[in-house]
């Protein structure tokens, strides 16, 4: 089980994500969805210890957290083959000595369909064919909660859906899933649950009761600047989330 | 043409010797710039040359001209900067770049310093220029070391080296310190620098990392290849150095650089992975 309890991150003293109560239980499928600069990706990143509350504890009891980031932040132009990018996965396992076993390769490249892909170069991959290969990689890591940060923008239909078919599938086997979308149509179709955040938890559980249009519209027009003069904050602790 | 081309290395001792360090160089030295050009740091070689200086010169200041107590000397200084602009990047988050430049120029300011201050009878254009043709038994065993070192080393380290240099959150979010390898790989580039220095000078040492790796990324994009093709290149342009400082008494330095400048423009017109003439050449295109 996840946990946040009464969770601030920012920089420079200012909260990015402010008091969030939250707690995500084994199996779920989780969408975070918000404005831009809502505070996102600063959640997934603070899941992943990268970085260290202001205020509260976050509590990961899963035995291995995996995490697709947002497209922009991989060197692309190294001349590495797809294979080698995917097999990056077995870095612990594999360590400096070991071989990769490269049936495991090739089983992680079938299964989102990059079958003859393995040497090819990573420059040569499209946009969409590179998020296949990140799930191929995160498939051979084999974490029980995957963090997904936007993995479906830019990336056309066809692909969206093998990609989020993939993912209920790992979700079926028992994986936990949270990931930040933008597209609330796929939220609608594919995700049970919901946490709609904007600096703080607006709303969360079953995504129907969710998105609602008042929650939508309250979600998205909260002003994300950061006020310069901002005083300290005395708030105690915010309500308690439970996407279930 | 036997006798003009070949002979000179079998008759003469010195020639064969300073081509033997020549070979032990362009083994490796290629490869750690190939690097440095893919981690888009070509010019980064070039400040951590200049930061070897003090420890040469204390090294000189202590036991003379001692090749041994000179290149450790050298090792110590270099790697003394790659770590603490790598430690203080790391913690303030500002960039390595900044960090190598403010510390490579306070080494180089405390080099030029120690040499000043112990009067100027060290041959300070053998430091700048090296002796190539000078080259003795010592000097060839630090060759040699130095060659095993690296190459062994990265043989090692490539995985997850190569992976810190595409996605180095990736490590991070597996436990791993991808920053380490780095850091070791650096640590590499010093050493080479020095075997550098011993043959072909401080200034240009950065030269036969640098431009051999520059002219084979034009022709190939493959690491492996280019890592077992690119030794040739250094090899024949030190040979054309020493042929020339053989025959015409040319400095062999300048003359190994200027070759490979012009294997270079070569590559930048005829590469195949890159080169400007492809951009004018229309072949017919394949159905799939």
């Amino acid at each position: 089980m996840l946990s946040l309890k009464n969770v601030t991150v920012g920089y420079d003293r200012h909260p990015i994500i402010h008091h969030v109560n939250l707690s995500v239980e084994k199996g779920q499928m989780v969408a975070i969805i918000g404005p831009n600069g809502g505070g996102k990706s600063t959640l997934l990143r603070s899941i992943l210890n990268e970085l260290v509350p202001m205020e509260g504890a976050i509590e990961n009891s899963f035995k291995k957290t995996g995490y697709i980031p947002q497209l922009f932040n991989v060197n692309h132009s190294f001349p590495v083959s797809v294979g080698f990018f995917v097999s990056s996965a077995l870095i612990k396992q594999v360590g400096l000595f070991k071989t990769v076993n490269k049936k495991l390769i090739n089983e992680a490249l079938s299964a989102v369909k990059l079958e003859g892909f393995k040497n090819k170069y990573l420059s040569t991959l499209s946009g969409g064919q590179f998020q296949r290969a990140q799930f191929a990689r995160i498939y051979l890591q084999k974490p029980d909660l995957l963090l997904l940060d936007e993995p479906f923008s830019a990336i056309d239909q066809k692909t969206s859906q093998e990609l989020i078919n993939l993912l209920k599938q790992w979700n079926n086997e028992g994986k936990t899933i949270i990931t930040v979308m933008h597209d609330l149509n796929m939220v609608r179709e594919h995700f049970p649950y919901t946490v709609a955040l904007a600096k703080e938890v607006i709303a969360c559980g079953e995504t129907d009761k969710v998105l609602t249009e008042e929650v939508i519209l309250n979600t998205f027009s909260l002003n994300m600047a950061i006020n310069p003069k901002a005083e300290i904050c005395h708030r105690k602790s915010a309500e308690d989330c439970h996407t279930k | 043409m036997y006798e003009i081309l070949i002979q000179p290395f079998v008759e003469y001792g010195f020639m064969f010797k300073s081509l033997l360090g020549c070979v032990l160089i362009s083994l490796c030295a290629p490869m750690l710039g190939l690097f440095l050009i893919l981690k888009k740091m070509s010019l980064t070689g070039d400040a951590i040359s200049h930061a070897i200086l003090p420890g040469v010169a204390i090294g000189y200041a202590v036991a003379g001209l001692s090749v041994t107590i000179m290149t450790l000397g050298g090792f110590i200084a270099g790697s003394l900067v790659i770590v603490l602009s790598g430690f203080v990047s790391r913690y303030t988050k500002k960039g390595e770049d900044s960090a190598l430049a403010v510390f490579y120029l306070i080494s180089l300011a405390l080099g030029i310093l120690i040499i000043s201050l112990n009067g100027s009878n060290i041959d300070l254009l053998s430091i700048l220029f090296g002796s190539l043709l000078t080259i003795n038994d010592e000097c060839l065993i630090l060759l040699s070391s130095i060659t095993l070192i690296t190459i062994v080393t990265m043989l090692v380290i490539r995985r997850p080296f190569i992976i810190d240099c595409i996605d180095p959150d990736f490590l991070i979010h597996n436990d791993i310190n991808g920053h380490h390898y780095h850091i070791i790989f650096m640590i590499l580039v010093v050493l080479n620098l020095i075997a550098g220095f011993q043959t072909i000078g401080t200034l240009m040492a950065v030269g036969l990392l640098i431009l051999p790796a520059a002219i084979i990324r034009l022709w190939l994009n493959n690491i492996v290849l280019s890592c077992l093709i690119s030794p040739l290149i250094v090899i024949i342009s030190c040979y054309c150095g020493l042929i020339a400082s053989f025959y015409y008494n040319y400095p062999t330095t300048p003359i190994i650089i200027l070759a490979l400048g012009l294997l270079y423009l070569i590559s930048v017109f005829l590469g195949t992975n890159g080169g400007i003439l492809w951009k004018y050449v229309r072949l017919k295109h394949l159905d799939s």
